[in-house]
Order: structure tokens, then sequence, then C-alpha cells
């Protein structure tokens, strides 16, 4: 985790220490009298001033927290299958589920950190947060999550300031070209699905290993398109009115007590297109001779 | 059923008789030109004499584009919403100035069951596993191509190929983005090549871009794939050579029967697609590892064409930079 927290710096969430360090009315308001801090690079620092933005202060939002492992028991069944082995009749003993405990824990943390660090931001009078880094995972084992996200806040000279600021992870030249092709950034979002098929044939507990609804097709297929069809329509949920693009596509599958896991996650950055305009010009392909 | 695309006049009509073999997609708009009353393959283009977008493009300063910001914080959102990318903002960027913008994420998935003993049973090509490879990826294509379709798309960028074998199952998943030609304010379409049925290609936006403007257009996703088994040496061999260093050649044999099966079928695939060329290569060559005996070559990657009379060499600005880390002498060279 990249967490080096100058000190005075105000780490907790919701309001504790929420002046920053030797800030004062001029720095809240964006008057430059402070010195500022920025995670910017320089090119970005020297594009973001030209556009009129002025970093303010390096903000984060934080989440730590517990998934119980119960969450993983949450499915319940939404289809089910005829199991493949041939003892005796027919019997429906594979299925499969969608464990949205597991899921929701983690967009809640994510959306929880975000809220966080956009409140930071709010805080300094910032207009929105350029160069966001997110930073997730498990930090001990598969019952912990942890959120971290970090950007500059920044103050767009001579407008208005909207109901809520705006994130971003573009910052500099990149920023400008995304407003070039008419769009405005939104805020960033975080979706995923998991499902499981589960399988449970009563032969598997009288030694004859793995059978049944693991040597079928149509469990496994819908588990994959399951997971993913969800993600994506989350997605387009959280990006309704907009775009999520730069989506960062997640698909992890293991195999647990006898059933299937498949996870999908869509991490992206939601844009708004607030003008149509022509296609930006047609960038000049180059050649680096540097080496 | 001609192989040929049609590569100018004016685009075929929109009725007409899907061509033989090719998936029907009802047609959506007056853009599209679907069913190929010409004949032409699934996903072939035509090309209507393309007009490139971007070209009479005049940059913005930066100052501008801050104001723009500011005051497009309080604009309200225009266009569809709900769209989604897994394609990096700096590729969407790309994808905008050929003419492109991304719908959603497309994905598809084929699963086909293998019988497990095709794997100890067999000798030389193990042609089950070949036939279910081709079917799961099939399957795949199919379903990003109808995903694109619903969403409205022309085609899929930058399509991700995961194969997952097993001895009991081939599973194949295609993950893309579905592109759709961008519309400005005036309603100038700004990508003018028409497609039967959407394409697919595994190439980054960056690849597009510069394979769209040098004149060529992606068709497919092909494939080849083989599974030979290596025949075991005779137990007198194996014995002869236990303390010799030699090349196993049943192991040499095989791979390149592998290959020129797989690729073989890579060449008709090709055919079949109606693409003159293949670019970017991928090829998975590796040791199945629940059947030892047994080795995966696997090549696959995008059908392409070229539609425009002559190849367009792109100009390529030669850029030095100067950012350079300061270099000095390390020490260590001076001693003998």
């Amino acid at each position: 985790m990249a967490s080096q927290d100058p000190p005075n710096w105000p780490t907790s969430p919701a309001g504790a220490n929420s002046q920053p360090t030797g800030s004062g009315p001029a720095a809240a308001a964006g008057g430059g009298s402070q010195p500022f801090d920025s995670g910017l690079t320089t090119p970005d620092f020297a594009a973001c001033l030209s556009m009129g933005l002025r970093p303010l202060r390096l903000v984060q939002g934080y989440f730590f927290g517990q998934i119980s492992n119960w969450s993983s028991y949450s499915a319940y069944p939404l289809r089910q299958y005829p199991c493949a082995c041939m003892e005796m009749a027919p019997h429906p003993t594979g299925w499969l589920g969608q464990v949205s405990d597991l899921d929701s824990a983690w967009m809640a943390a994510h959306q929880a950190a975000l809220e966080r660090m956009l409140q930071e931001a709010a805080e300094v009078g910032a207009h929105g947060v350029v160069g966001v880094r997110t930073d997730m995972g498990h930090p001990t084992n598969e019952t912990s999550c942890e959120v971290h996200l970090y950007g500059t806040a920044v103050v767009a000279a001579g407008a208005p300031a909207p109901e809520r600021p705006w994130a971003t992870q573009l910052a500099g030249h990149k920023l400008a070209k995304l407003i070039e092709a008419g769009f405005v950034p939104g805020w960033l979002a975080y979706t995923r699905c998991t499902t499981m098929m589960a399988e449970g044939c009563y032969m598997e507990y009288y030694g004859t290993g793995r059978c049944g609804t693991g040597y079928q097709i149509q469990p496994i297929k819908d588990a994959h398109e399951l997971a993913r069809s969800e993600a994506i329509a989350a997605a387009q949920r959280a990006a309704a009115g907009g775009a999520m693009y730069d989506v960062k596509m997640f698909v992890h599958e293991s195999e647990r007590y006898n059933a299937t896991y498949i996870t999908c996650s869509l991490l992206g950055s939601v844009v708004r297109r607030v003008r149509p305009t022509m296609p930006i010009a047609t960038p000049v392909a180059s050649l680096n001779l540097g080496r | 059923m001609s192989n040929e695309p049609n590569l100018a006049g004016p685009p075929p009509p929109l009725a007409g008789p899907p061509a033989a073999g090719a998936p029907s997609y009802p047609g959506r708009s007056p853009a599209s030109t679907l069913g190929g009353a010409g004949g032409g393959p699934a996903g072939a283009p035509t090309y209507p004499g393309v007009g490139l977008a971007g070209e009479e493009h005049r940059e913005a300063d930066l100052a501008e584009l801050g104001r723009a910001l500011g005051s497009g914080q309080h604009a309200r959102s225009l266009g569809p919403g709900g769209v989604t990318s897994d394609l990096t903002l700096d590729e969407v960027l790309l994808l905008h100035s050929v003419g492109l913008e991304p719908v959603q994420v497309a994905f598809g998935v084929g699963s086909v069951s293998i019988l497990q003993g095709i794997w100890v049973w067999s000798t030389g090509e193990v042609v089950d596993a070949r036939q279910a490879f081709h079917q799961a990826l099939d399957e795949a294509k199919e379903g990003v191509r109808a995903s694109t379709h619903s969403a409205g798309g022309i085609g899929v960028v930058g399509a991700d190929v995961e194969l997952q074998l097993s001895a009991h199952r081939f599973t194949v998943v295609v993950t893309g983005t579905a592109v759709r030609p961008y519309t400005d304010d005036s309603g100038r379409r700004h990508f003018n090549v028409n497609y039967r049925s959407p394409f697919i290609c595994d190439l980054s936006a960056r690849d597009f871009t510069v394979l769209t403007r040098s004149g060529w257009y992606p068709l497919d996703l092909v494939a080849g794939a083989s599974y030979v088994h290596a025949p075991r040496r005779s137990v007198g061999a194996a014995i002869g050579q236990a303390t010799q260093n030699v090349e196993l050649e049943n192991y040499t044999q095989t791979l390149y029967q592998a290959r020129e099966a797989a690729m073989e079928q890579l060449q008709s695939k090709l055919a079949q697609a109606g693409g003159t060329g293949l670019v970017d290569a991928k090829i998975v060559d590796r040791p199945v590892h629940f059947a030892s005996h047994v080795v995966e070559f696997v090549v696959y990657g995008t059908a392409i064409k070229m539609l425009a009379e002559t190849h367009k060499h792109p100009k390529v600005s030669m850029v030095v930079p100067l950012d350079d880390a300061v270099r000095t002498f390390e020490a260590t060279s001076f001693r003998e």
C-alpha cells in the first residue's frame, strides 16, 4: 500500500481532523497563498495550470473492512441442473447462484472510499480530483478488504463549483483531450458479480470422486455468462447517462467445496458526453529514436 | 458463395438472403449493410470511399478546454447512457480520431465437452480436441457478435481470447469492446466502412488505427489448433539413450506436425473469412498438463483485407527524446 501520510494528515473519514495543515480561508478557496501539494507529474502539473486547474491538496479515501466467511455461502439457487451421473434416477443436484453478499460488500467498500476522498476534496473547496489512483486488495486473507483511493484535488479558475466534486484518473494533456472529444469527467465506479456453480451429487461421498454437474457444459457456461453479464449490466447502471471507460476487467475462477466460483470485476472511469464534437485530430505517428 | 468482399460502389441492399453459413442479423439502421446480396463472407466490409475522421479538426487550446470543463460540469449529459468499455481512455480517444466510439463490453462464452478417453486412447492427432476447440471458439465468437449487434455495434476491437483446456472440457471466452461509428452534431457519420456482420479483431486501438489509416480493415478472428500425441520411444531406444544427450525426435516431429496442421487450418479459416492476410498471430505452444504425451499448438490472429486502392504508408515523424537519465561512469569499468 502506498500510504505515506505526512504528519497531521487527515486519514480519518467524515470530518475528523478535516483542516489541512496550515490551511486557511485562502487555501480553501484555491487562492494560492498557501503552499499546495499534489501527486501530479511535472508535465501534468504544467498542463493543469494552463487549463486553469489549480492543485490544492493530495486527497485520499480509505476503507478497511471484514468480509464474513458466511458471505461465500450467501448464494441461493437461481437455476437447477440435473446431475450427469448415471446413478439411479435423474436427480437435480447441481445449481447456479449469485453470491451477492460478497459483491455488495466490495462495491460498498469502494463506494465508501470514493465518498471519503470526495468529501476531503469538498472540504478544501475543490471542484474535482485528478490523477486518481485506486488500490484494492486483501491485505491479510480473503476475509479482509482494503480500498485506497488518492488523487490531487483541483479547483477550476472562474468556474462555479459543481454540486459534487468530480474525479478522474486522468490529469494534464490526456484530460484535455478527453474534454476536446466532448466529455467531462464524472466519477470512478466499481462493479462485480460472483457466481457459483455448486455440485452436490451424493455419489461423491461414496468415493467416486467428482461427478455430475462438473461434467456438464451448460452450468459452467451459464456461470461464466452470468458473472460477466451481471457485472457489465451493473456497470451500465452505474454509468447511466454517461459512459464507463477504461474498464479494467478481472475474472477470477476458483474451486472451493465442490463448487466453482467465478468473479468478474469491472473498475472504470465514468465520463459524461456534454458536447457532440468533430472527432479529434488524427494522431501523428512517431518513431522513438532514443536508443 | 464468393469469398470476395464488395470493394467499391454503393453498399449492397439491405434485403436479400444472408450468405450461406453466415449468421443473419436483421437490419437495424440504413447504414448497416447486412445480408450480403453480393454474396460476400460474413464480416466482409464494403468500402464506399472512406473519408477518414479527424482530418479537418482544429485543436483547441488548453485554457479553452479548462473553461469547457468548468461549464461542462453543469451541462446536461448528451447521447445514450450506460456505455461500458474495457479500452483505456487513450484508446477511446484514438478510436474517436478514426470515427468510432465504444458501445459496451461484449463477450461470448463457448464450452464444449470432451471425452476424457481421447487423451490416452488416441495416436497421432487428437482430432476431437481440435474439433472441440473450433466449436468452442465459434460459439464464443457468435456470442460476441450477437451482443455486439444487439448493442448497435459494428464490430469488436481489442478482443481478448481466453483458452481453458481441461481433460473433459474446452472453454473459450472472447471479451472485447463493441464499437460503433461516431456521428457528430451535424449528423455526419465518421466511419464509412460497412460490415455485413460485426467484425472481431484482437488488435489494440492503436493497431486498429494504424491498420485502417493504411487502408486495411479487420474481418474476423481466425484460428488454427492442433493436438498431437507424441509416440513413445521403443523400450530398446529408451534404454540405449538413457545415458546420452540426444534429441528426442519423437517430440520434435510431433511439434512440427502440430504446427503444420494448425497453420493449414489457419490458412483455410483465413480464406473462408475472405481475408488476404493475417496480422499479429499469437502462438500458444505448450505441453498439455494432464496428458503428458500430447503437444498443443494454437495460433490465432486477425484476418485483414485491404480495401483502399493501394496501401497507404503512414507518415512517421522521428522523435529524439531528450529525457534520458544522466549517465555516469561505473567505477567497475576501470578494473582489469
